[in-house]
């Protein structure tokens, strides 16, 4: 770093881009991923032999998902720098999918140099105008010193109340602009955001609801993952014994094997759950947002049901469903204020018994037979046993996904990282990039989809450089196995582009340097699995399962939850 | 129904992008819009009228305030809330 100092004022002098790295290892930011380019080429120069690392993916969407899994298993700012253009653009996916699942990150794009800005200039892309709806905030620094106080207020914003992305576009002119640090940092914070404490009279309103209810639930999701509050939860479905089902976003949020535990609701949820949400006189909504896939037939969401609804974020209440309580705030405080001042608990052995009842008269599962192929549930169901859900689990997006959902049974919080919102296939590979870097003690297993994988196993070339230990378990039915079985369903088995071929996955990890494996049979499967925790290194296994097998139950689109399939598909 | 937003912005260059984006995305169509110099420097006073339901309304002022850079928002047709 070019730094002098100024006698008079004792004030050093540095670059923007030297600004920029000062402020991120003052932030205590020791990690970011990244792809350099011509626009951020000062920031990077700032970064040689800085101290903090760098991850070089080999594309700039890996190093956003990176960054997403790195955040979502740390419960720390990720961090991304990427240059103008089409390194921008391609950030794109990765921002959306980080706004949608409230992840958050920090993103440093390059810009070309002011004076050119708006006249198309060599890879110049409005980078503020093409990502405004899908970030929390953006930036476009003016002036090189403010640049630390842009970056201080990105990483507080990006961290306060519901968690998103922001991003901050620095003209390659302002970075290579050098001025003096300035004297006090941060100098007035322009945006501070503050989250509302608890009301008292809605939780007194509340503990009402609770106290005179006989069919309680509880409907968790990714705010409680979020919001660390995930103990506190536990706790108060204790005191109180209220059943809990989960969302997607909020699986590992709830022991999976406590006795109130009702699995995931919604569109590939339990029978127990989706029966229960449809019959409950009460429900408790922390942390959620009425999904799509999670209410079905909005006419027929939760018909009998007082409804309370507590999220830090405002816009949420009443965006999608009514609901007859609310409280903004931290779901965390909520939480601890009614364990600590209990409501009386509900009278509601009958409900506990009957979603038991349902819980045992449909619970999920499948037919392994000895002699036939490998069913991809068994597969899942191989890694829970085998590593007793000790593991940080990413998944692609699809068929795969929702087993996991079903039979990885994730049983701490930030253990179960997935695309919920936007669903983007290729995300699972990086973000277990991202997870292991900041969990390098842990087990990281993403289980991708042959296709999903395909989306981004450029990345190979970075886990193998960087010893990077990954286990990536395709669960391979040579299909796009969610979109066929949807063709199957509602589209009379016309299966338009589903099928999809790939290459000899274990002869592309070995050309990567990756160690290559593959089970195709039962007998196969545990032996090599084995084989691939036990392995120090990065691996991939193709896991070459039962092409014909399909995601049940599910809840039909435009049906009500009530209406689930729970197993095949007639007409 | 007509609907009259009253908000004050800071007014920076992407304010108006995501002001005009949580109209754009439910497809409105602005009826009317003007803006002011606000009372201190770099605010600004803007009023938009849309027509759209009540609920809408509603959802449409918690997506406004959602904006870090809308620093209040007001239903102008809500005479109860006109000072």
């Amino acid at each position: 770093m070019e730094m002098q100092v100024q006698s008079d004022e004792q004030r050093v002098t540095m670059r923007g881009a030297d600004m920029v790295i000062h402020t991120l290892k003052q932030l205590g930011v020791d990690t970011v991923f990244g792809y350099p380019g011509g626009a951020i080429l000062p920031i990077y120069d700032a970064l040689y032999q800085s101290g903090v690392r760098h991850v070089l993916t080999r594309h700039e969407q890996a190093a956003i998902h990176a960054a997403e899994g790195y955040a979502r298993a740390t419960g720390r700012t990720g961090t991304v720098l990427a240059t103008s253009g089409p390194g921008a653009t391609n950030l794109v996916t990765g921002i959306a999918d980080a706004y949608m699942d409230s992840v958050p990150l920090v993103v440093i794009t390059g810009q070309v140099a002011s004076p050119l800005i708006g006249t198309d200039a060599f890879q110049e892309v409005d980078v503020i105008g093409i990502t405004a709806p899908v970030t929390k905030y953006s930036f476009q620094a003016r002036t090189a010193e403010e640049l630390p106080r842009l970056l201080m207020e990105a990483y507080h914003i990006a961290s306060t109340g519901r968690p998103g992305p922001v991003l901050i576009d620095i003209p390659k002119d302002i970075a290579s602009t050098v001025c003096p640090y300035p004297a006090a940092v941060p100098v007035e914070r322009h945006i501070e955001l503050t989250v509302p404490e608890p009301d008292a009279e809605q939780l007194e309103q509340i503990r009402h609801l609770i106290a005179q209810s006989r069919r309680p639930l509880l409907y968790i999701g990714g705010g409680v993952v979020s919001g660390e509050a995930s103990e506190e939860l536990r706790q108060f479905a204790q005191a109180t014994g209220i059943p809990v089902c989960s969302t997607l976003m909020g699986l590992g949020a709830f022991p999976p094997d406590h006795p109130l535990f009702l699995g995931m609701l919604g569109m590939h949820g339990t029978y127990a759950a989706n029966m229960a949400v449809t019959h409950c006189d009460l429900l408790l909504a922390f942390g959620v947002r009425f999904d799509d896939r999670v209410t079905g037939k909005l006419e027929r969401f939760s018909p009998q049901s007082t409804k309370v609804h507590i999220d830090i974020d405002p816009s949420e209440i009443g965006k999608i469903v009514s609901v007859d309580v609310s409280l903004v705030c931290d779901v965390k405080k909520a939480l601890q204020e009614l364990v600590v001042q209990p409501p009386v608990t509900p009278d509601c052995g009958e409900w506990r018994q009957q979603v038991r009842e349902w819980a045992q008269e449909y619970p999920l599962s499948f037919t392994q037979e000895q002699d036939r192929g490998l069913k991809p549930q068994f597969v899942i169901d191989l890694l829970t046993r085998m590593t007793d859900s000790n593991a940080i689990v990413t998944t692609e997006v699809g068929q795969h996904q929702m087993w996991s959902a079903h039979f990885y049974r994730a049983k701490e919080p930030r253990t179960f990282i997935t695309s919920g919102g936007l669903g983007t296939m290729g995300f699972g590979f990086p973000a277990a990039m991202g997870a292991q870097i900041g969990k390098p003690e842990s087990t990281v297993v993403c289980v991708a989809g042959d296709a999903s994988f395909q989306m981004n196993l450029q990345e190979l070339q970075t886990i193998a450089e960087g010893n990077i230990p990954i286990k990536v378990f395709i669960i391979n039915n040579r299909f796009l196995g969610m979109v066929r079985q949807w063709q199957e369903m509602f589209y009379e088995n016309r299966l338009s582009e589903s099928q999809i071929s790939g290459p000899d996955f274990v002869k592309v990890a070995e050309a990567f340097g990756v160690k290559g494996l593959r089970a195709a049979t039962l007998a196969d499967a545990g032996r090599v699995m084995q084989e691939a925790l036990a392995h120090p290194g990065p691996v991939v296994v193709d896991f070459m399962v039962e092409e014909s097998e399909n995601v049940f139950p599910m809840v039909p689109p435009g049906k009500a939850n009530s209406e689930l399939v729970l197993k095949g598909w007639e007409e | 129904m007509e609907h009259t937003f009253l908000l004050t912005v800071n007014n920076h260059p992407a304010t108006f992008l995501r002001v005009m984006g949580v109209y754009s995305r439910r497809g409105l169509l602005i009826d009317s819009m003007t803006i002011n110099r606000g009372a201190a420097p770099d605010v600004s006073d803007v009023s938009i009228t849309v027509q759209c339901d009540s609920r809408m309304a509603e959802n449409l002022i918690k997506q406004l305030e959602k904006q870090m850079d809308v620093i209040q928002v007001r239903n102008g047709s809500d005479k109860s809330l006109a000072s």
